[in-house]
């Protein structure tokens, strides 16, 4: 009888044992939703009233617990961090710059010698644009017979009337179009650029006209008359304009000579 | 005249009621909305703007007379929305927080961190990182103080997907933290 007691008692106990752990291992998994309320009413009362009563149970919702805690805290590291951040973005920008400024100092210099030569090649290859750099400090000079006497001795073969101004003006643009004018006595541009001019006459006016759109007068080149056509050849208030096309290469493609009349002679201005 | 009136006064009174509205949510989720966006893996500056444009889609939603039912995981999933693609866009991963945060909140003397020390902390964020990241954001989410349900309508996953995403997060966290 007793020894049935004893094993009654003993039977009794191994059930509520294994009852207990057949609760703790049904209500594992809610442990969790239970700490987030996220369980029934009646569910949560179970759980809880079996929380009560099962120290590992109760020793792995602390834990749980814990675990949120520390969670929070990493997210709020995160956030400190990050408002921290900028300042940090702040000097790895600066690094990064710092980092690039060799490549970029020897980028502008790559850069730099790279415009100068192809600029020195530009000039080299077309020397008429060379007066467009002098076109501003325009110097005003008087070209020699000498430089003239070339152009002279087709001037004079042309059917102008022999009474010319004592001197001609010339003048430059940038594509190398070249106009003279007889009014003019000054010559407005370097002696260097004016000898390289080479007049021949221009056959084609329209291609003249069509390039004279784009005349900027940049030399002014005044030519004595004497040295183009001999004494007492012009006579008085007889006036012309030379027109002068001359090419890439400093040559002189047309020379076209135009008549008009001087208002007042010896001011040295254009007077077409 | 009467009737200009009540055509003109209805949708004004939607904007204000939706203003209002959207003025206390506003006040209520920036700052876990912050918290989260940066959690996610996106600077300070990325998360304010972020922040703004999901709070001016909210005003436009309410203006509009848009469903005011569970508003709050419909800030979170445009927030979350975005700060996804901004991290496309920027081939940057949900796995890669900032680490300094760590040893900022570390230096700082405050009540929480006499309870975990410094090497706790260190073994908390290495287990935080190596978890997946679906159970990161569902961690992040909760510690928003969002619900099952709600962390679930802003992943788009059903909400028994989330007890056991959660429930499985925190036990690898406690296993691999040892507490």
């Amino acid at each position: 009888m007793c020894d049935f007691s004893e094993s009654s008692s003993g039977i009794a106990s191994r059930e509520r044992s294994r009852h207990h752990e057949l609760s703790e291992l049904a209500l594992a998994p809610q442990l969790i939703a239970w700490l987030d309320h996220e369980l029934p009413e009646a569910e949560a009362a179970v759980v809880e009233e079996h929380i009560r009563g099962c120290d590992e149970c109760r020793r792995q919702v602390d834990a749980y617990e814990r675990v949120s805690g520390g969670f929070s805290l990493y997210c709020e590291a995160l956030e400190a961090a990050s408002a921290a951040a900028p300042a940090s973005r702040g000097s790895r920008a600066h690094s990064s710059v710092l980092r690039w400024v060799p490549v970029l100092a020897g980028t502008a210099a790559v850069a730099g010698v790279l415009f100068i030569t192809l600029s020195v090649a530009f000039f080299v290859s077309f020397p008429g644009s060379r007066i467009e750099h002098s076109a501003a400090p325009v110097q005003t000079t008087t070209v020699s017979a000498a430089i003239a006497s070339g152009p002279a001795s087709r001037v004079a073969g042309s059917p102008i009337s022999p009474s010319v101004d004592p001197a001609v003006r010339v003048s430059a643009n940038r594509a190398g179009v070249v106009r003279a004018n007889a009014a003019g006595r000054t010559v407005r541009a370097p002696q260097a650029e004016a000898r390289g001019f080479q007049n021949h006459a221009v056959q084609n006016r329209a291609f003249r006209n069509n390039d004279w759109q784009f005349v900027q007068p940049a030399i002014q080149i005044a030519i004595p008359a004497e040295a183009m056509f001999p004494p007492g050849a012009v006579p008085d208030g007889v006036n012309f304009t030379a027109d002068l096309t001359i090419s890439t290469d400093g040559s002189t493609q047309g020379l076209v000579l135009e008549p008009s009349v001087i208002e007042s002679a010896g001011s040295g201005g254009s007077r077409r | 005249m009467s009737g200009d009136s009540l055509s003109l006064a209805l949708p004004l009174s939607k904007i204000a009621t939706g203003a209002t509205e959207a003025t206390t949510l506003y006040r209520e989720l920036r700052k876990p909305l912050l918290r989260y966006l940066v959690c996610l893996g996106l600077s300070s500056d990325e998360a304010q703007d972020v922040v703004q444009d999901a709070f001016l889609r909210l005003h436009q939603h309410l203006a509009a007379g848009g469903s005011q039912e569970s508003i709050r995981s419909w800030v979170y999933r445009v927030a979350h929305n975005q700060a996804r693609n901004r991290q496309k866009s920027y081939h940057r991963k949900f796995s890669a927080p900032l680490e300094a945060g760590i040893n900022a909140i570390l230096d700082q003397a405050t009540p929480e961190q006499v309870v975990l020390d410094k090497e706790k902390f260190r073994q908390l964020a290495k287990a935080i990182r190596l978890l997946e990241r679906g159970e990161r954001e569902c961690l992040l989410l909760r510690a928003g103080g969002l619900c099952y349900r709600e962390i679930g309508e802003v992943l788009g996953v059903p909400t028994s997907t989330v007890a056991d995403t959660v429930d499985r997060a925190i036990k690898k966290l406690a296993e691999k933290c040892n507490v």
